[in-house]
């Protein structure tokens, strides 16, 4: 009899499994979210990256000419962004704002606040 | 009996239970290293990845100062460029190494990446030298899609 009970002990209740099971299936879902969000944000990085990257060649070839104007630093800062790949990787867009002096150049992020934002002196 | 024997009658599984433990702890074994692979594989990468953007960060301001200090490109390949006084920048065992002279600076690129240079040119713009970092894939191939460009103006043309 009191083998029988010993064994009685060491049963399981079938709540008991399935309660456990969905622990670790609740463990599992958390890791892959984890990693998901985590990849998520190396794009995001790596999007940020790349985007102060088309800033930083936009100036350096501006800085090389002798003069510029409106036009030229709107083309140069978009064949910058199309030239970075940064469009096929993140949802980042460039933005380009002309004001009374000049222009201001902005790299946006997809929930529509800028990343950079460079205000750049030119002629009209 | 004796208590030994008794013990051992108490812990006595049958073969289904057996077997229902022995794919339960497979299951986890494997659950366990494809967590560790997968904890592994985000680690590295995110240490290639901080490597990199340390790299874009140091490599772009010499890149540039290196340019514009040498002058005309005598000859840009996707391996190296070659200026007209000699200077040459090329990469050696994934060191980007700069040869000025005399003189040799190198810097190490993270593991899994490379660099490939190429000459823009556009009219009224002076002509520069593009360096776009890499990543390589698995069987050593760029992997186009995944690169930092750095340009640096060229002061005085090419040849």
């Amino acid at each position: 009899m009191k083998i029988k009970r010993q064994l009685n002990i060491r049963y399981y209740l079938m709540p008991e499994m399935i309660f456990a099971l969905g622990l670790l299936m609740i463990l599992t879902a958390c890791f892959f979210a984890t990693t998901s969000t985590i990849q998520r944000m190396d794009k995001s990085f790596t999007g940020e990256s790349c985007g102060l990257m088309v800033v930083d060649n936009t100036l350096e070839r501006l800085e090389h000419r002798k003069q510029y104007n409106i036009d030229d630093v709107k083309r140069i800062f978009l064949d910058e962004y199309d030239k970075s790949g940064i469009n096929d990787r993140t949802k980042m867009t460039a933005g380009f704002t002309p004001d009374a002096d000049g222009a201001v150049l902005a790299i946006i992020r997809n929930n529509g606040k800028p990343l950079i934002e460079v205000r750049i002196k030119c002629q009209h | 009996m004796s208590t030994l024997a008794k013990t051992y009658r108490v812990n006595r599984y049958t073969l289904l239970e057996m077997m229902a433990v022995i794919v339960l702890a497979g299951v986890l074994m494997n659950m366990a290293l494809l967590f560790y692979y997968k904890s592994q594989k985000i680690n590295s990468r995110y240490t290639d990845k901080a490597f990199q953007i340390k790299s874009v960060s140091a490599v772009s301001k010499y890149l540039r100062s290196f340019v514009h200090g040498n002058g005309a490109a005598f000859m840009v390949k996707p391996d190296q460029v070659v200026f007209k006084n000699g200077s040459v920048i090329a990469m050696n065992n994934n060191r980007l190494v700069f040869t000025a002279g005399e003189t040799d600076k190198s810097f190490a690129l993270p593991k899994g990446f490379a660099v490939t240079f190429a000459l823009e040119e556009n009219q009224g713009e002076p002509p520069r030298i593009i360096m776009n970092i890499a990543m390589l894939n698995s069987k050593d191939q760029l992997q186009l899609n995944k690169f930092t460009r750095i340009a640096a103006c060229v002061e005085g043309g090419t040849q």
